[in-house]
């Protein structure tokens, strides 16, 4: 292998422990699970939904129709019960790539009537990814049903999926970026072009008898505010590479990429929940350091609780 | 380069070397590949994220909506889930797909609006008496500084029948 493809490799798959991967899969998997029992009204509404709408995307563009009632609960079903057991890192083998197939395609279903909701495109990447990986080698069920429950040691087979999923968020948000240069042109940074956006979007909520940011309403005779957090929007998503070289860069892009979110949800009323929670940004992080105060914090509660742990010299 | 980092990769198998390869490359080719599309091209969950990309030149707003008008003739706007679900960006799908589709498309809205209506014993609708589809023009900047629309085009209008 020549220098520069072992560097290649290097990079792309560092050492990492078993637990930093783990910590990533409990939080994207509970953030599903979570995210999923939150979205079962909005994706079961869709059952009665006139075929008409029907506008298949990704996976589901292979129907002609839309998928029968009973199978589209059935696969929400199955997607609930694998994304928990992906959380957990029960039978992961399974419930793994079963997650991710299941997500992918209730969530494409749900976004098969016209409208493409882009908040979630992220988090159905990430279980795919994360489900065809050895993310239960540690802190799961299954570790726990092996023996000896000896913690793995540190290697490339933990660490190629973090940094995959580095380059998944880092090329969302380069795309979007390069999407605001190709098809916006320069007119994104004078700040019209976003704040006449952000001003029909407010008024098209109004319309629609929705609810709009009255804080949008409130500055848009600000152009130059306007200039400004256009500016700050193209830095933030062109500059996304940055965040893969260095963790303290990676720190202070994020941090912007939370602002960004934040100032999204208050100017437009649209939320991005995965970015916004900070789950997505976990694997540029030590993230088996959450896991590790969740049960250390756990540990306590529990010897708090128990009458014998109290009574325990 | 120490000589940690010199071994680094030793202990990896052939075949999980492969795996690792093939599913990065894969997953980096599909993020890339939206790339290719235009701008009314989108999927999901690959995407060129193409929403608020687009060159707006002025605040002028073209959209669809459903107004509800009671016996007195005053109108309030239909909320998303008597159009479509509670998601303000489906419902709009939903009346731009019904214009699309003509005068006939406009009224079988219309009528499935006002059916959803007529359901209502109470709420902000519950005095409704009948339902348009209207395709308006609008100026945000104007509507937001004086509160005046623009110019209105009724597509359907039908009664709220109620048992």
């Amino acid at each position: 292998m020549s220098r520069l493809a072992a560097a290649a490799e290097r990079w792309l798959a560092p050492e990492a422990p078993a637990e930093r991967l783990a910590a990533v899969r409990i939080l994207v998997g509970g953030f599903a699970t979570v995210y999923l029992t939150s979205r079962l009204p909005h994706i079961l509404s869709y059952l009665s939904f006139p075929s008409r709408h029907f506008q298949p995307v990704g996976v589901i563009a292979a129907f002609d129709a839309p998928p029968p009632g009973a199978l589209v609960v059935v696969v929400t079903g199955l997607a609930l019960l694998a994304t928990l057991g992906f959380a957990l890192g029960w039978r992961f083998r399974l419930t793994g790539p079963i997650a991710g197939v299941s997500l992918l395609w209730i969530l494409s279903y749900a976004n098969s009537w016209g409208q493409i909701f882009h908040t979630e495109n992220g988090l159905v990447l990430f279980v795919l990814v994360i489900g065809l990986t050895r993310a239960a080698d540690a802190t799961s069920l299954d570790a726990r049903r092996r023996a000896p429950p000896a913690a793995p040691a540190p290697h490339a087979r933990y660490g190629w999926p973090l940094r995959l999923l580095c380059l998944v968020v880092v090329a969302t948000y380069f795309l979007a970026g390069i999407a605001k240069l190709r098809w916006g042109g320069p007119g994104w940074f004078g700040g019209t072009v976003l704040r006449d956006t952000i001003a029909a979007d407010s008024l098209r909520k109004v319309l629609l008898g929705s609810s709009h940011s009255p804080i949008a309403e409130a500055l848009l005779g600000q152009v130059w505010l306007f200039r400004a957090l256009a500016v700050l929007t193209l830095v933030v998503e062109l500059g996304a590479p940055i965040a893969l070289l260095h963790r303290r860069a990676a720190l202070a892009w994020v941090l912007a990429v939370i602002a960004f979110h934040l100032g999204v949800l208050v100017l437009m009323a649209i939320m991005f929940p995965f970015p916004l929670s900070g789950i997505a940004f976990a694997p540029f992080f030590r993230a088996e350091r959450v896991t590790a105060w969740a049960a250390a914090r756990f540990k306590k509660f529990r010897a708090r609780r128990s009458p014998a742990g109290s009574e325990a010299p | 380069m120490n000589r940690r980092a010199g071994c680094y990769n030793r202990r990896v198998s052939a075949s999980e070397r492969v795996v690792a390869w093939a599913v990065s490359a894969v997953v980096l080719a599909a993020l890339l590949w939206p790339l290719s599309w235009g701008p009314e091209h989108d999927s999901f969950p690959l995407s060129s994220y193409p929403m608020f990309a687009h060159n707006r030149t002025s605040a002028v707003l073209s959209a669809i909506y459903a107004v509800a008008t009671d016996g007195d003739g005053e109108r309030r706007y239909v909320p998303p889930d008597l159009v479509a679900n509670r998601e303000v960006l489906q419902a709009r799908a939903v009346l731009d797909r019904a214009a699309r589709g003509g005068k006939k498309g406009a009224m079988l809205l219309c009528r499935e609006v006002a059916g959803r209506i007529a359901g209502q014993s109470d709420g902000p609708l519950s005095g409704a008496v009948a339902v348009s589809i209207i395709r308006g023009r609008h100026d945000a900047g104007v509507y937001f500084d004086t509160g005046a629309l623009g110019k209105e085009t009724v597509l359907a209008r039908c009664a709220v029948e109620r048992r």
